[in-house]
């Protein structure tokens, strides 16, 4: 069923950005050839102001990209669930966590492509040359620095992990809130603010108060680590992994919770 | 034939006698299929259910006999259906004569109107 | 198979300090056509609600084919909400897909049959369609399930006299024998005569709830001609919504 539920969830995917997407890689070639083409100014033959407009039209376009982005996942979950399109979703056959798993798998692909699509076009500006890209001495490259982090490959795995794990904390803080809103009868988008807002400041204090304990407790001194500085870097990593899959875990259920058991569509 | 339901009676009841009257008249001829219960439910605008209560009653009435096979018949009966037809006309008959009492006329005046619209008919 | 499709035992509904269903204690067999017939505002739309999931009770219990509301009853119950619930890019034929994928029982032949007699070409986008038009969909797409519970909220309110008696006819000739029918209604003349019962719903208590023949029978008077009496006797209190 997530999989069918998936095949409708990506149908409206492919509806809002097909377009944007593309379009964010096009200016961005066009402004290779434009802005950035030659190093000689001959070469350009570009007023000053177009090239301005074409600078302003490419950060429109990814700050477009982002702030819809964030509107779609949003949306997707307030209107799909919440709202008139959730009298046809909690009406199937489906149980709530294959709903909100499926509007969640599509967030986070939205999120993903939109900063492929953001790091992507940045290096299309560049204006490099096949030739100059098959220059490259990616080996020497990679085995500098690996001489600097020894454990490259670990900690890319772990910087991945790092975002992910804070990419679905932050959605699905996003799908509690909006949750917990819908509970409050006629100000439900209140309720959704108050409740994200209310979350963001519980999690500080829990942080602050965490850390505090911490330094309190000398737990540094206790552990007796040669805490040198790439452990340090892992250390920090898998804190903020564990810390943000504990909140996924905490928020996801939260939002299946109240959609089981407290679901008012009125 | 139309089918007419009044608001004053159980609509089961209504059904019935004017599946009766079209059985008496003819439509629905001795021996004959009936239609199934969803098909007369439809053309009427009624529940099933409903039309189903209706048809039973034919059948206690002697009108209509289920077979297994063949489903819901007109019964081959014809004294049965010459004795409702009969039920029917007697009915009419007294509808019409304590109406026409009402007006003043006796049976002979009666009598003399009908001559009369037969001749102008 | 559960002896009552519906099972409702002293259901109770409150959106704040507003009750909307109080009480309600209901059975409701299978094979019938049932009205469920009230002013606006008393509880009709709520109690739907309830039975397909969309809402909790505050309190009480409902059972569905012996089962608390849940993907199982979701699975046999064919819901006509009183609103639009699709995003309006989509097509006919893609919701049709969509209902084909996650109900066992729709039929996509028999909704592509119904289009047609309908006038409607599955192949527009819903967002073209007149609002009519949109209701036809979401009635196809409703009847063309194979389900054991059909809601049916106000699906006659708003719409010409041709299309309901379309409508009607559709019901009518589309339930199944196993499949139990309930209507929404304030307008009862329309459909009185393809009812098996009646519930009468007021200030979120059920005030009668007997068949139409038996209501008909003892008092003489169509079910129109009661409700009329019953709602002009004892006006709303509070004024509803």
């Amino acid at each position: 069923m997530l999989g069918k539920l998936l095949k409708y969830d990506f149908r409206s995917v492919s509806r809002e950005f097909m377009l944007l997407w593309p379009a964010a890689l096009v200016i961005a070639l066009v402004m290779r050839f434009t802005v950035f083409s030659g190093t000689g100014s001959e070469s350009n033959q570009l007023p000053d102001l177009v090239n301005v407009l074409v600078v302003l039209a490419y950060f429109a376009v990814m700050v477009a990209m982002f702030v819809i982005a964030l509107l779609f996942i949003i949306q997707r979950f307030y209107k799909g669930l919440l709202g008139q399109e959730g009298y046809l979703m909690n009406t199937l056959p489906v149980r709530p966590w294959q709903l909100v798993t499926s509007k969640l798998i599509c967030a986070v692909v939205v999120t993903v492509i939109s900063c492929a699509v953001a790091f992507l076009s940045m290096i299309l500006m560049i204006p490099l040359t096949f030739q100059d890209i098959f220059n490259i001495d990616f080996q020497s490259l990679w085995k500098n620095l690996a001489d600097v982090f020894p454990d490259m490959v670990l900690l890319l795995v772990e910087l991945a992990l790092t975002m992910l794990t804070g990419l679905v904390a932050s959605i699905t803080q996003l799908y509690v809130s909006m949750a917990i809103g819908h509970l409050f009868g006629k100000n439900r988008i209140v309720g959704s603010i108050v409740a994200y807002v209310g979350i963001g400041m519980a999690l500080n204090v829990i942080f602050t108060l965490g850390a505090s304990l911490l330094s309190a407790l000398n737990i540094y001194n206790w552990m007796d680590w040669n805490l040198n500085y790439t452990t340090g870097v892992h250390l920090v990593l898998w804190l903020l992994i564990v810390s943000d899959a504990v909140l996924s875990v905490v928020f996801f259920f939260g939002t299946t919770y109240i959609l089981k058991n407290k679901l008012n569509l009125e | 034939m139309e089918w007419k339901l009044t608001d004053d009676r159980p609509i089961w009841m209504q059904l019935s006698e004017q599946m009766a009257r079209r059985i008496v008249a003819g439509q629905y001829p001795p021996g004959s299929k009936l239609p199934a219960v969803r098909e007369l439910a439809a053309d009427a605008g009624v529940n099933p259910n409903t039309m189903q209560r209706a048809l039973a009653q034919l059948e206690n009435d002697g009108l209509a006999v289920s077979n297994r096979t063949a489903g819901r018949m007109v019964t081959e009966n014809i004294a049965a259906i010459e004795a409702v037809r009969r039920n029917m006309a007697r009915q009419l008959a007294e509808e019409f004569l304590s109406a026409i009492q009402d007006l003043g006329y006796t049976r002979d005046d009666v009598m003399a109107l009908w001559k009369e619209e037969e001749h102008h008919g | 198979m559960a002896d009552f499709l519906i099972c409702c035992r002293n259901l109770t509904k409150a959106y704040g300090h507003r009750v909307a269903l109080q009480g309600v204690d209901l059975e409701l067999g299978r094979g019938r056509i049932v009205g469920l017939l009230g002013p606006n505002g008393s509880g009709k739309t709520t109690l739907i609600k309830i039975f397909c999931g969309l809402l909790q009770p505050t309190l009480g219990e409902v059972t569905i084919d012996g089962q608390a509301p849940g993907v199982y009853t979701k699975s046999i119950i064919s819901y006509l909400p009183d609103r639009m619930y699709f995003a309006d890019w989509m097509r006919a034929t893609d919701l049709f897909d969509l209902f084909s994928d996650f109900y066992a029982d729709f039929d996509r032949q028999k909704a592509m049959d119904m289009c047609r007699a309908l006038g409607v070409n599955p192949h527009d986008r819903v967002k073209t369609m007149s609002k009519g038009t949109k209701e036809k969909v979401q009635l196809v797409m409703v009847m063309a399930r194979k389900a054991q519970l059909y809601l049916l909220d106000e699906p006659i309110a708003g719409v010409d006299p041709a299309a309901r008696e379309f409508i009607l006819n559709t019901i009518l000739t589309n339930y199944n024998e196993e499949g139990t029918v309930l209507i929404s209604t304030h307008l009862i003349s329309d459909i009185e005569r393809v009812l098996d019962e009646v519930i009468f719903l007021q200030n979120g208590r059920i005030t009668l709830h007997n068949s139409v023949d038996n209501i008909r029978e003892q008092e003489g008077k169509s079910v129109d001609a009661l409700f009329r009496e019953m709602f002009r006797a004892m006006p709303m209190e509070g004024g509803g919504f």
